[in-house]
């Protein structure tokens, strides 16, 4: 049976992470705005593995407790939405009187096989980790001896070998690391639409209340500093916003969109707009068109979600670039 | 006449590394004092302990003006950050009106660049743009860092000028930072030296500056000093 985007049974599946996709992308491009005036690129990079590294540790530790782990995804399905849904079509087309096999059944398509309680702890150990990174950053502002690009570096290469470490060390929890690292925008578990909304009432509450101290901290600190600010505490405020962004959207829907969301819509506003306001309002707009688009085009042709996303956001981020230049 | 900052017997510095004991200063309103130094001389220390940024090893620190506004060095703004220059004006204050913001940028004459990217602005159209700023409070004292650095002659001599008639016509306190001393003895009312290396501090009027042998104590070397018209030139000789 074709599941066309639109068919009955589809939506059920889609919505989550349609809709987790385009809460990500709102909250990230938004950040990704200040991580691209901050020339903090790497550290969304760094950022990412940190929460992967986190989420890691705690398969690792949870290993022997089936039960609080996230059900792993199928292995094909999680980046083909169609495929997932032809699954769950398979599934309901099956005899009655014939047994079916169950772990055909993707993730998102079967909520009560989800363990919530797993889904927040490792949530919260990959939050954790890449809080924990990014007040480190933070502080380590600009040391005299290697550069702050080094110790981006550093946290970012030392976390990824971390992740593949424990990937090796507990090969029966690759299939849940690879779901992080390569995403999987295609099939999402509803809880993670209620993380995503969360992190992004925070991150972008928070960069509504403290908008002037963010804002003057990042763009002139030694003016900063005679207002009453420190802006070694606001750095770490905002990084302690792009780790929440970072973190969540990681869990998500996995590294590559997340990177890729964080960065291109951000760029392309910045190429359009003049001002930080406008600023602002497009990059989460160009996101969220990026994340629809994206998801939309996968589904029909059964390519890999996150990776379909990013090309949409590449593709945007041109024609910024050219509207830009044919700006007066 | 009430000080708008005054420094008794400050010690400054950073506790385990150097320290400079007896700085004596006291800016009034309508008095320009330029702060004088070899590079690494202890002069950003020195104001940030009077800005209240740094905490004084010693002495005493007296607060008399009702605002200060800050010119930080250029070099330190991230240009990056799409801001109009209204709105890094308004950054000043935390609530602030688009008028109170007009009214600043007018009184530096860049009311008009009020929409315009700061980032796309000459380098002295930025320098009044952070002047503009400092002034948004409306405050009684002034202190400028290193504002002529990177700025050709007319900007220099432009934004020199406007800080002058400012100083008149708020009656402000000025406090100055600079290296070049030949510019700035056109419009100092006061010295100040310091050199940490030397550890040599005095401070006083222009005139009396001038002719002690203050400099050569900060520097190590003997500045010249031409009165012509009103109009004062120091300058450096070349070394025989």
């Amino acid at each position: 049976m074709e599941a066309g985007f639109f068919a009955p049974g589809s939506v059920d599946i889609w919505w989550p992470a349609l809709l987790s996709s385009v809460l990500a992308a709102v909250t990230l491009g938004y950040v990704g705005v200040f991580v691209l005036l901050e020339r903090a690129v790497f550290v969304g990079a760094a950022l990412s593995q940190a929460s992967m590294l986190g989420f890691a540790v705690f398969l690792l530790l949870s290993s022997d407790e089936a039960p609080s782990a996230p059900p792993p995804p199928p292995a094909v399905e999680a980046e083909a939405p169609k495929a997932a849904t032809e699954a769950l079509d398979d599934l309901l087309e099956a005899p009655l009187e014939t047994p079916t096999a169950p772990p055909t059944v993707p993730a998102a398509s079967a909520p009560e096989a989800e363990d919530d309680h797993g889904q927040h702890w490792g949530l919260l150990s990959a939050l954790l980790a890449s809080l924990g990174l990014a007040t480190l950053l933070a502080m380590a502002g600009t040391p005299k001896r290697i550069t702050s690009e080094s110790l981006i570096g550093v946290g970012y290469v030392l976390a990824s070998a971390g992740v593949v470490l424990i990937r090796d060390f507990a090969p029966g929890d690759a299939a849940h690391i690879d779901q992080v690292i390569f995403g999987t925008a295609a099939t999402v578990p509803k809880i993670h639409v209620l993380y995503l909304t969360l992190s992004a009432l925070v991150v972008l509450g928070v960069h509504v209340v403290f908008r002037r101290p963010l804002l003057i901290c990042a763009f002139d600190p030694e003016h900063a500093r005679v207002l009453g600010y420190d802006p070694v505490r606001w750095n770490v405020v905002l990084f302690l916003t792009f780790a929440v962004a970072i973190s969540v959207a990681t869990q998500a829907i996995g590294g590559l969109p997340v990177f890729g969301l964080l960065l291109l819509p951000a760029a392309a506003s910045l190429l359009v707009t003049r001002r930080m306001a406008p600023a602002l309002i497009v990059a989460p707009l160009l996101g969220a068109v990026a994340a629809v688009a994206g998801y939309v085009i996968s589904w029909e042709g059964d390519l890999p979600t996150g990776a379909t996303q990013v090309a949409c956001a590449g593709l945007l981020l041109g024609a910024c670039a050219v509207a830009g230049r044919f700006r007066p | 006449m009430s000080a708008l900052v005054e420094a008794v017997g400050l010690t400054i510095g950073y506790a385990g590394h150097w320290r400079l004991d007896g700085v004596e200063l006291r800016v009034e309103p309508g008095q320009l004092w330029t702060l004088l130094g070899p590079n690494g001389s202890g002069k950003s220390t020195l104001v940030k302990t009077l800005l209240g940024t740094e905490p004084a090893l010693g002495g005493q620190i007296r607060r008399g003006a009702r605002g200060c506004g800050y010119v930080p060095q250029r070099q330190w703004l991230d240009d990056a950050y799409p801001l109009t220059a209204g709105e890094v004006v308004a950054l000043a204050e935390k609530r602030t009106t688009p008028e109170a913001v007009r009214k600043a940028l007018a009184a530096v004459s860049l009311e008009r660049f009020e929409s315009s990217a700061y980032r796309n602005l000459s380098g002295g159209q930025k320098q009044r743009v952070l002047l503009a700023r400092a002034l948004i409070s409306d405050p009684d004292l002034v202190v400028l860092d290193e504002p002529k650095s990177g700025l050709d002659p007319i900007a220099q001599g432009e934004v020199m000028d406007l800080v002058a008639r400012l100083m008149v016509e708020r009656k402000l306190g000025v406090l100055l930072v600079t290296h070049d001393i030949s510019a700035a003895a056109a419009y100092a009312t006061h010295f100040a030296v310091i050199s940490r290396e030397r550890g040599f501090f005095a401070g006083g009027p222009a005139e009396d500056m001038l002719n002690s042998d203050a400099f050569v104590k900060a520097f190590g070397r003997p500045f010249h000093v031409h009165q012509h018209d009103e109009e004062r030139f120091v300058y450096l000789p070349r070394a025989r």
